[in-house]
């Protein structure tokens, strides 16, 4: 079998692929890590979706260390600010609407009861909406029979730190790291699989299997091996990021559960906060904003101080042609990269490694095994694009040219065809993903303003007046739950605090 | 625009599929008035379902018990394939898992290498639902994860016409109309191209909505008047008849469905409480009625089996399932081998999936776009399982087993048979029906191991595996032994008087 796996680039990728291959792999493996310590990662990617909890619990990490050690807080949702019109804003939360009735879809049941004035809004029947609406968090676990718990949570946590938690994860568990800069890279003359690498040093590091980590620039993957890249800017555009970190204001700042993505002329800028400080950042496009006045937009709109300085990143949206190619398996930014709205770069890093896992290869890399690992992770990347464009496509927004691009362009007709089955009866069309399921797609159909003009025609046979009763139930179930609930800060500090702005609630 | 929603549905045909379909509508749209024309066509079948077949009776209010009372239901624990391969091969594929995974680990690497060390236990002693059907026993799984029996899983062997009558009675009584009137001619809308109406041999025209076609093979509305061509998969599988007789049996009642490899096609026994089905598959060409009629009764006493009865089906699929106002179930629709999912089967799962897209009036082209598509791809998946079945049968000549060598594979069954090869990995698609475990249990069992396993078994203690599987097996005997034996379990849960 594969003994020398060698992963060129540290930050939250390799890291993340180091700690999982060293859990998994049988003992007589090598895995070796080389990074530099003069180049820096990007660790861009703060936020997450609530699958980064199965890795974690994967790796046996324990979640209160983890969160303290990187000073993380949790996340129940996205907030959508100004993206459907200017003045509109919606969360994104990671839970259902209500409960099925009669195995038909809660939102279609609600849709029926909307014009009665008790029925209210369909987010007061979703948990981690209204918690997030009043910067609640309390720490359940997802029990998929109480209404009160029927919600997911991610973190939002310092990547850096993160990463750094994984490699003393991961050298405690016999994973080498070799400080150096690649500059060569030798491969067999005839098959032009990779052989070794050699550092700046003059090292020269053999392995069976490489593990791309090395960031956009793709050093093996690209650099090497030419694998190509699919553009995906045409539905994508955003091109530019400015990042840079800001202090709360004061101690009691709320540190809400949520990432906040509000709109601005040209993209977008996000605001994600951890215990002790946030990170902002303003997406762009620079065909439509310069670099100089994305800054400007950024500084403006962050609501403390900064505390270091902006850093510009630039990237074209898209993915590698393969994503394992030869004896070469490419994975994080190296591999793709859509934009940070929906939190995707860290669930997509775990999927491969997950995918690689599960088709680890045999010294004949036989195609069959490479050829099904980028079959599923073009699936990933593909159903993770359509869900970002939605978000830019389905918006009125008339006020820049960059909206009046996003919205008049040509969208994938996979996508298409979802927004016109929801519009004409209310359903999601939902498939095989594992990222984003119904209740995802729900929440940001609606709140980019899409209105279904059916329903369900099924809920014509429950009797109205037990829906109401169900209905009324629910919603009251939600309130109850939230209301009883402690702040996130509370539960921050009581649960996990690091560098927390105000350990004041600790108990 | 918002269309009027849909008031009434024809069903053309009357049998089974058309029954099945016209239930599900009816629980779920109980004011859509139903009329199914035209008579039963279909002739009897017995049916060997899969586990899905719970959820539908779950949604359709059907109590099991009441079911398995009206009908002579059986259980059904797994299938058992005799002589497949060659003539002394034999394999259980049961409907629940095998074994246990450990970590990331699937259960057939640890089979493979143990395989590979010399270890000769068969790969069915390591499910719960394989032992018991073996040894005749049966009882209900349980939901607890902790409990043995909580890897049980189970379907029913159901005689077709008692089901049909079963759910008229449940669910049509009162809440659809039959009219027997043959159907001979169909109006089409000129400017939509829209079915407008069905013309009755009485002369009568009917109108409705929506039009289902369950006719059978002669897919009278999807194809004889709205034109929608068939893809044809008999190049792969040239199976096309099916002749079945009855024979009275006593005493105990298999929990399983077996398939018996002959030279020129396939016999299939299907126990129902106190008959067993047997049937052979073939092609016409190749086999004359007279023929099959000869194996089929071979070493019966004439006295034993009724009237043999010859069904046709056609392996392939509709271009289009539904179309326009009209959606096409069962035969109309598609067809393939009767190997682990009978037609039936794909019926309940096709009119649960058309429920979800229910239509208004204007019959929305994303909707039919969309089921189309899960529809196409579900078959697709159920042609590549059944074919999987035939690639390492060694038996000469018959074009049942071997016409496929002539045709290059699909691309997506190409795709699993090479991977499950290097390694033991199974390939997922959209719209599978048989899960992953499933799948590795048909590769095993037609033996077509991996080349090697997983190589993260490497950091599994071989010793210590090996008293794990040893425990394994013998916790499923154990709890096999004190199973009762399936017609026992039987006269108890349906009360029989005996």
């Amino acid at each position: 079998m594969i003994k020398d796996i060698v992963i060129v680039g540290g930050g939250t990728a390799g890291w993340m692929t180091a700690a999982a291959l060293a859990r998994h792999l049988p003992e007589q493996c090598n895995v070796r890590l080389i990074e530099s310590d003069q180049i820096a990662t990007v660790g861009v990617g703060e936020a997450t979706i609530p699958v980064i909890r199965t890795f974690n619990e994967g790796l046996g990490i324990d979640e209160q260390e983890f969160m303290r050690e990187t000073n993380a807080s949790f996340k129940l949702a996205i907030r959508f600010q100004n993206w459907g019109e200017i003045g509109e804003d919606y969360y994104h939360a990671f839970g259902f609407y209500g409960f099925p009735i009669n195995d038909v879809s809660f939102h279609h049941h609600w849709m029926n009861m909307r014009q009665d004035s008790d029925t209210g809004s369909i987010h007061e029947y979703n948990m981690p909406f209204m918690m997030s609406a009043q910067d609640k968090f309390d720490h359940q676990q997802f029990n998929p029979e109480a209404i009160e718990s029927r919600y997911f949570y991610a973190f939002q946590f310092d990547a850096t730190l993160y990463a750094q938690y994984l490699r003393k994860w991961s050298e405690a568990r016999g994973v080498t790291r070799i400080e150096g800069k690649v500059t060569e890279v030798s491969q067999h003359p005839e098959t032009g699989f990779i052989e070794s690498v050699t550092l700046e040093s003059g090292e020269v590091v053999e392995g069976e299997l490489f593990i791309d980590c090395s960031g956009f620039r793709g050093l093996l993957i690209e650099q090497t091996l030419k694998t190509g890249y699919k553009d995906w800017s045409h539905w994508l555009p955003v091109n530019r990021a400015w990042a840079v970190s800001t202090a709360y204001e004061s101690e009691d700042t709320i540190i809400p559960p949520y990432t906040r993505a509000r709109a601005l002329t040209a993209g977008w800028q996000w605001r994600i906060p951890l215990q002790n400080r946030t990170g902002d950042g303003n997406v762009f496009c620079e065909q439509y904003l310069s670099e100089d006045k994305a800054l400007d937009q950024l500084l403006e709109n962050i609501e403390g101080q900064p505390i270091n300085e902006p850093r510009l990143l630039r990237f074209t949206t898209g993915k590698r042609n393969k994503l394992w190619q030869k004896n070469c398996v490419a994975i994080g930014l190296s591999a793709g990269f859509l934009e940070p709205l929906e939190s995707t770069s860290i669930a997509l890093i775990q999927g491969a490694i997950l995918l690689l896992i599960r088709n680890f290869p045999n010294q004949d890399f036989d195609p069959a095994t490479a050829n099904e690992f980028n079959r599923r992770m073009d699936t990933k990347y593909e159903e993770s694009r359509n869900f970002l464009i939605l978000h830019y496509h389905m918006t009125r927004r008339n006020d820049s040219e960059f909206w009046n691009y996003c919205r008049t362009m040509d969208i994938p007709e996979e996508l298409q065809e979802r927004i016109d089955i929801f519009r004409h009866r209310g359903h999601t069309a939902h498939r095989n993903s594992d990222l984003f399921i119904e209740h995802n797609w729900l929440q940001v159909l609606y709140g980019q303003g899409v209105e279904p003009e059916s329903y369900d025609p099924r809920v014509d046979a429950a009797d109205p007046e037990e829906v109401k009763r169900f209905l009324a139930q629910m919603k009251n179930d939600v309130a109850k739950a939230v209301q009883a609930m402690p702040t996130h800060n509370e539960t921050l500090a009581q649960y996990c605090a690091g560098d927390l702005i105000s350990k004041r609630n600790t108990k | 625009m918002k269309n009027k929603e849909i008031n009434s549905i024809i069903i053309v045909g009357a049998g089974i599929t058309a029954v099945t379909v016209a239930s599900a509508i009816a629980k779920s749209l109980p004011q859509i008035k139903i009329t199914l024309v035209g008579t039963d066509n279909e002739p009897s079948e017995p049916l060997t379902m899969l586990p899905q077949i719970h959820e539908f009776h779950r949604q359709l209010g059907i109590d099991e018990k009441v079911l398995m009372q009206a009908t002579q239901a059986t259980f059904k624990l797994a299938t058992i394939y005799q002589d497949w391969n060659e003539s002394g091969h034999r394999y259980v594929q049961p409907l629940g898992p095998h074994g246990a995974p450990t970590e990331f680990v699937g259960f057939q690497h640890f089979a493979t290498k143990m395989r590979q060390m010399g270890d000769g236990t068969g790969y069915g002693e390591y499910a719960l639902s394989a032992v018991a059907a073996e040894n005749n026993r049966f009882t209900h799984p349980q939901n607890d994860p902790k409990s043995i029996l909580s890897t049980m899983a189970y379907a029913l062997h159901i005689d077709a016409a008692g089901y049909k009558q079963f759910l008229i009675d449940q669910l049509l009584a009162g809440h659809a109309s039959f009219n027997t009137e043959k159907v001979v001619d169909v109006s089409l809308d000129e400017d939509n191209g829209f079915i407008q109406s069905v013309q009755l041999a009485n002369g009568k025209a009917l109108e409705a909505d929506l039009f289902i076609d369950c006719s059978g093979k002669d897919a009278s509305l999807i194809e004889k008047a709205l034109g929608v061509g068939f893809d044809d998969w008999s190049c792969w599988l040239p199976a096309n008849r099916v002749l079945s007789i009855s024979i009275k049996t006593k005493g105990e009642v298999m929990p399983y469905t077996q398939l018996v490899g002959k030279d020129k096609g396939w016999l299939r026994h299907i126990p129902l409480l106190d008959t067993v089905e047997r049937e052979f598959v073939f092609n016409e060409e190749e086999v004359s009625v007279d023929e099959a009629t000869e194996i089929i009764t071979a070493g019966l006493s004439p006295t034993a089996f009724g009237e043999p009865v010859l069904r046709e089906f056609k392996s392939g699929q509709r271009q289009q399932h539904w179309h326009k106002n009209c959606i096409a179930f069962g035969a109309a629709a598609g067809g393939f081998d009767p190997l682990e999912v009978s037609g039936l089967q794909w019926v309940q799962l096709a009119v649960q999936r058309f429920l979800n897209l229910f239509p208004d009036q204007g019959c929305n082209q994303t909707l039919i776009n969309e089921y189309n598509r899960l529809t196409q791809l579900e078959l697709d998946n159920i042609r590549d399982y059944t074919l999987l079945h035939y690639l390492s049968v060694n038996r000469k000549d018959a074009t049942v087993w071997n016409q496929w060598r002539d045709h290059p594979l699909p691309e997506s069954l190409n795709n699993k048979v090479s991977l499950f090869k290097v390694h033991g990995q199974t390939a997922f698609y959209e719209q599978e029906i048989f899960d992953l475990g499933s799948q590795v249990s048909t590769f095993i069992g037609l033996d077509m191991w991996p080349d090697s396993y997983d190589p993260f078994l490497d950091a599994f203690e071989m010793e210590e595996l090996k008293q794990r599987f040893n425990y394994m097996r013998a916790a499923i005997r154990e709890t096999v032994i004190k199973m009762p034996g399936h017609r026992q379990y039987l006269e108890k849960y349906c009360e029989l008087n005996t």
